[in-house]
């Protein structure tokens, strides 16, 4: 095996780290947008928004 | 959108198997070419990034939002990531075509400044307690240096003659490429670019969401 | 533009009382002249090198005294009264003025002793002149400004070199190699390019400073 393959499987590795670790952002982004929804539904309902 | 994310990480595998088997090597350079494919577009993301924070400065001392210093502080963050690892990739090749890692070519010079001045920036940063205080003197900062860069990239070269190959410096660049370099060399600028943008996003919303959020525990 | 020179005047009244900056700059340069001197001895040094010394002397001397203009301000507590009498750009000019007297009067008194201490063979003086002429407004203009985020910030001196110096450079680089030529020939086409980024990087430093001074001075 030709050390080019080595460096090749190496970039993929980090690049699937990278977009993954990218994914995993997306998610919590998702999640502190329905915690934003969630919260600020609430305060509307018990009057105070204030 | 998801499906959108896993096209660019099918488009990024191609890009890198690209890279390494298809696009054929530059003469002179042998292996070493493939530095090529990382390294440009590195350097061409630590531009736009440092760009984006300066006009998100320029924004902030318009619109006074706070929210627009913590932007201009993310983009600068990502940018001095990109130019480290664009001047890691530069000084790997530069080992391999000028025969060390470090020779003050004018282009690693004006690499260190860039470096220099925006670990300058964090430390004007870090030194200032009061907010806006902080805000705007980091601003004025960012605008005043970034005025400052087109000095170093596009002047400083021409007094001191480089042998880094470089279309928008010398029109006679010393790497020809041919159609295939071309093609690889162009999706991997777009292919980074997006990544680049999709890290940018995620970093901008995070900072926006916690606002609020703070805004409406409050 | 009169309110400029009353900052000015002002400025210069005050300093010939305390003669603070000036000490400072100056026993500074003399300190790193007589320190380069004995270090390189009695062989002399190849011009290259020599251009390079003298910008850094400059540099640097001009880096302990340029900041004390606003510092001294804000420790007064002067900066708000002098904000109701003038406007930002007003009080700018004047400080830069007097920030350029006192980059000039440096360079009158430590470049003839360099050239007599260290050897120094210029073969065009009026490019050297003319070099550190111009050089002088990039240094000042950059200086002032950078001086007055630094006396509005917590940490006072401590920052003011490295928040300067990756933006002076440009005047450094072109001003070592503009020095250097002046050293070795009597033409001027070769020093052309030099001179024009140094008249480019002052025109621009000068112009984004005065435009943003404002949101620096009144913060």
């Amino acid at each position: 095996m030709s050390p080019i393959y080595v460096i090749l499987i190496i970039n993929i590795i980090v690049w699937t780290g990278i977009f993954f670790y990218l994914l995993r952002t997306d998610n919590e982004i998702k999640k502190l947008r329905k915690r934003i929804e969630r919260l600020s539904s609430k305060n509307i309902k018990t009057g105070n928004n204030q | 959108m998801i499906f959108l994310k896993f096209l660019l990480y099918v488009w990024m595998v191609l890009v890198l198997l690209g890279a390494f088997f298809y696009a054929p090597l530059a003469k002179g350079l042998g292996e070493y070419t493939r530095v090529m494919y990382f390294h440009v577009p590195m350097a061409w993301i630590t531009t736009l990034t440092f760009l984006i924070g300066a006009i998100y400065s320029i924004l902030y001392l318009r619109k006074k939002d706070i929210r627009y210093d913590y932007y201009s502080e993310t983009a600068n963050q990502l940018g001095l990531l990109f130019a480290l690892l664009a001047t890691i990739t530069g000084s790997i090749w530069a080992k391999m075509s000028w025969g060390a890692f470090w020779n003050w070519d004018p282009r690693e010079t004006s690499i260190f400044i860039l470096l220099l001045i925006y670990a300058a920036y964090f430390a004007l940063r870090s030194a200032i307690e009061q907010q806006d205080r902080k805000a705007a003197l980091s601003a004025v900062y960012d605008i005043l240096a970034f005025v400052t860069v087109p000095f170093f990239i596009f002047i400083v070269p021409r007094i001191y003659s480089s042998l880094h190959p470089d279309p928008l410096i010398n029109t006679q660049g010393k790497v020809t490429m041919n159609g295939k370099m071309q093609l690889v060399f162009f999706n991997s600028l777009l292919a980074f670019t997006m990544v680049y943008f999709w890290m940018l996003k995620n970093k901008l919303e995070v900072i926006k969401l916690k606002m609020k959020l703070k805004q409406l525990e409050s | 533009m009169i309110k400029a020179y009353y900052i000015f005047r002002k400025d210069l009244l005050q300093e010939f009382k305390t003669r603070f900056a000036m000490n400072a700059i100056l026993l500074f340069a003399v300190v790193t002249l007589s320190a380069v001197s004995f270090a390189i001895g009695t062989f002399t040094a190849r011009q290259e090198v020599l251009s390079a010394l003298l910008w850094i002397i400059l540099f640097f001397s001009s880096m302990s005294g340029l900041s004390h203009i606003f510092v001294k301000e804000e420790e007064a507590k002067t900066a708000d009264t002098l904000k109701l009498v003038a406007s930002a750009s007003a009080i700018f000019l004047g400080k830069f003025l007097f920030n350029i007297v006192l980059l000039f009067l440096l360079e009158i008194i430590v470049v003839p002793l360099f050239i007599a201490l260290m050897n120094f063979n210029v073969q065009n003086y009026l490019l050297l002149f003319f070099t550190l002429f111009i050089g002088s407004f990039g240094l000042a203009g950059g200086g002032t400004m950078v001086a007055a985020i630094i006396s509005k910030s917590g940490a006072k001196g401590a920052l003011f070199t490295v928040l300067s110096f990756p933006i002076l450079l440009p005047v450094l680089v072109s001003g070592i190699s503009a020095t250097k030529i002046a050293s070795q020939e009597q033409g001027w086409m070769t020093a052309y390019s030099e001179l024009q980024t140094l008249f480019a990087f002052s025109v621009v430093i000068i112009t984004a400073s005065i435009l943003l001074f404002d949101f620096v001075w009144n913060e």
